[in-house]
């Protein structure tokens, strides 16, 4: 499974929105209705899928990973 | 309007801009004559001269300009400046200015600049003019979302913190540094027990988000719940000194910018570090990194005490991300969890909590929150004379 992030349109229902990603094979991490985002794992052949879910605005791949450096590095 | 001096100054050269009224260009000339004797000449009688004295007149008309360059004396200056004042066809009257090419390098003087006296403040909070600004951040909220923060910092007692981790398995306290070093820059004390006062908005409230582990590593998953938090809690400004290295070209996260938006709409305004991935001194640019090339999210580059680009700072390379202001992020002294309290690091993850902070205290100042406080902090930097590709609209400023 690869970590997905998507972007639900403000006029759609969010709870809705949320249980048509899961009924799409999301496994759904965190819901953020403040945001409107819905953040969690899917595999990879099923992404097509979630585009396909109403109310669904954007899906991208998400897991990128941030880093600072190590406390004593001069530049953070 | 103030009468104009007429002798030159060192940066003017002792003639006069007349902007004349729209669609007035030919009565403006005749009243140029009529008030101050002075006779002018438009740019195609001309046949291109751009200086006054062209055909043995005392003036260029810039007919498609609606624009008039005179010689005048002190007493034709007067007479141009009453016109001002009247109806008619002069609108405005100032003095021709010398103007330079633009330097992509630091003045030399600036090169040679001493270090920053700290006896009593940071460099950096006297770069942004903070000691003259009457706003504290009172009633403001700000929101850090990094690697938590040292609650018990004795510089921090009394103050109003609310914190949370969306990091599984940890607290809100910070394991790392770099959180609490932040948040002293964007909302630490002005008068600490041990000097130099190193914060901005000083009375703001604070909103500790745990979003980077203890070893400073942090996910979209968290970082989107903090922002999510941030929101929720009706912060008005969120700083965010992270990010992920992108190269030029890969397009902006849709998610981000879509969140970015919506935060901006609800009165949420987000600044996030440029990043710290160019190598200036071998001549290498990186582009601004991810989550701070959303058009959205205000992206924030580092400049040192000398006014020069950080040699590490991101800058514009792409259609993508732009560098939007620049703050003081090289040799930032701050906050440090305890036992050591304070530490001095360097990064556009310094710079950004000092636009956190002056957001802050403009938001306090004029009532701005959203896209209205973006623009505010964007018109009121200070212009530099350095590429705007490395610093945008130049360097934030208290209000």
């Amino acid at each position: 499974m690869i970590s997905v992030l998507v972007s639900v349109a403000e006029s759609a229902s969010f709870v809705s929105v949320v249980a048509g990603l899961a009924e799409a094979g999301m496994r759904v991490e965190r819901a953020l209705p403040e945001i409107l985002t819905v953040v969690g794992r899917v595999d990879e052949d099923r992404l097509g899928s979630l585009r396909k879910v109403e109310g669904v605005v954007a899906v991208e791949r998400g897991g990128g990973g941030f880093q600072v450096p190590h406390p004593g590095s001069g530049v953070q | 309007m103030s009468t104009p001096e007429n002798s030159p100054q060192d940066d003017t050269t002792g003639r006069y801009l007349v902007l004349l009224a729209d669609d007035s260009v030919a009565a403006g000339t005749r009243e140029l004559h009529r008030v101050a004797g002075i006779r002018a000449t438009s740019t195609a009688e001309a046949a291109g001269s751009a200086y006054p004295g062209a055909h043995g007149a005392d003036g260029l008309v810039f007919d498609r300009l609606g624009v008039a360059v005179v010689d005048a004396d002190a007493d034709q200056a007067e007479a141009l400046a009453r016109a001002v004042d009247e109806p008619g066809p002069i609108a405005a009257l100032e003095q021709e200015r010398r103007v330079y090419a633009i330097s992509a390098t630091i003045e030399a003087d600036d090169a040679a600049a001493p270090p920053a006296d700290e006896t009593t403040y940071t460099w950096g909070l006297q770069a942004v003019g903070a000691p003259l600004s009457k706003a504290t951040g009172a009633g403001i909220r700000v929101a850090v979302l990094d690697t938590g923060f040292d609650a018990e910092h004795p510089d921090f007692a009394g103050r109003t913190v609310t914190t949370s981790s969306f990091v599984q398995g940890e607290d809100a306290a910070d394991g790392h540094g770099h959180g609490t070093h932040c948040i002293g820059t964007a909302t630490g004390p002005r008068e600490p027990a041990t000097r130099p006062g190193y914060g901005l908005a000083y009375q703001a409230e604070i909103f500790a988000g745990k979003v980077l582990s203890n070893e400073g590593s942090g996910n979209d998953g968290g970082i989107l719940a903090g922002i999510a938090w941030a929101v929720s809690n009706n912060c008005h400004v969120v700083s965010m000194s992270l990010g992920a290295t992108v190269r030029a070209g890969t397009p902006y996260s849709t998610v981000y910018e879509s969140v970015a938006a919506r935060a901006l709409a609800q009165g949420t305004l987000i600044v996030a570090a440029a990043g710290n991935d160019s190598k200036r001194q071998n001549g290498v640019i990186a582009p601004v990194g991810h989550p701070a090339n959303c058009p959205s999210i205000l992206a924030v580059g580092a400049i040192d005490v000398a006014t020069a680009v950080g040699w590490f700072s991101c800058g514009t390379v792409d259609k993508i991300g732009a560098v939007d202001v620049v703050a003081p992020g090289v040799d930032v002294y701050s906050s440090w969890p305890r036992p050591k309290l304070y530490n001095k690091i360097s990064g556009t993850s310094m710079a950004t909590p000092h636009v956190a902070g002056i957001a802050a205290l403009i938001s306090q100042a004029t009532g701005a929150r959203g896209w209205e406080l973006w623009a505010r902090l964007a018109q009121s930097a200070r212009r530099l004379s350095l590429v705007s590709t490395d610093v945008g609209a130049g360097l934030v400023l208290a209000p």
